[in-house]
């Protein structure tokens, strides 16, 4: 799965600790979920889109193989 | 999973590595200094034992006790450890810890395997004791280090 979870980021002017302080996660976290280290719970995800002012897959992709 | 207070990380942290180290040095001077001065000799009930280590009365039987409390130590601290909160504990860091508790099981089974087809005797008996402790100590170890390749200890 890749995000654009850093140009959403860029997009609202949010550093990587005021968007964890937000998503009550830490900063390694949000760095995690944008070097696409680790894929966060579906609850994570849709606090990230709602926050970010976009749909959750706008956010987040399906890789080609990942796709049914 | 619930998990216990952060609060608990750093004093299981002394008690556990602390316990740890002199445990062993407790194990490997059995007829030693350490051991006299530690030897807590008491009458205690046994579900099972031989005539080989101590001499049975009924279900009592006389042990030195210091062994046994170490091994409650070092389990219990080792698993307060474990399971406390990291200081950002979310779900990235939940992942990280299954992911080290697995890599510990299979460490520890790996290790396990190859010490049955290499150490023999007595020798295997003692590596047998060691594997009580083993898995908590990988675990710990794994989970810190992992903690620090992602960044969460600066």
């Amino acid at each position: 799965m890749t995000n654009k979870l850093r140009i959403y980021r860029a997009i609202k002017e949010v550093s990587q600790q005021e968007l964890a302080d937000r998503m009550e996660v830490s900063r390694q976290t949000i760095n995690a979920i944008e070097n696409n280290k680790y894929s966060p719970s579906l609850l994570l995800g849709l606090k990230l889109a709602h926050f970010l002012g976009c749909a959750v897959d706008e956010l987040f992709q399906l890789e080609d193989n990942e796709k049914g | 999973m619930k998990l216990l207070s952060h609060a608990f990380k750093k004093p299981a942290a002394l008690v556990f590595y602390g316990s740890f180290v002199l445990g062993a040095l407790l194990f490997f001077e059995s007829d030693g200094e350490l051991s006299n001065l530690l030897h807590l000799e008491w009458r205690v009930p046994a579900l099972f034992s031989d005539d080989l280590l101590s001499k049975r009365e009924g279900i009592w039987i006389l042990n030195d006790l210091s062994d046994e409390l170490f091994t409650l130590v070092i389990l219990l601290s080792g698993l307060v450890l474990g399971f406390s909160k990291e200081k950002a504990e979310d779900e990235y860091t939940a992942l990280l810890r299954g992911a080290a508790l697995q890599w510990s099981l299979v460490a520890n089974t790996a290790l396990a395997i190859l010490a049955t087809f290499s150490i023999y005797g007595i020798a295997y008996f003692n590596f047998m004791i060691i594997q009580l402790f083993s898995i908590l100590l990988l675990f710990n170890l794994r989970f810190q280090y992992t903690l620090y390749r992602h960044g969460f200890r600066a």
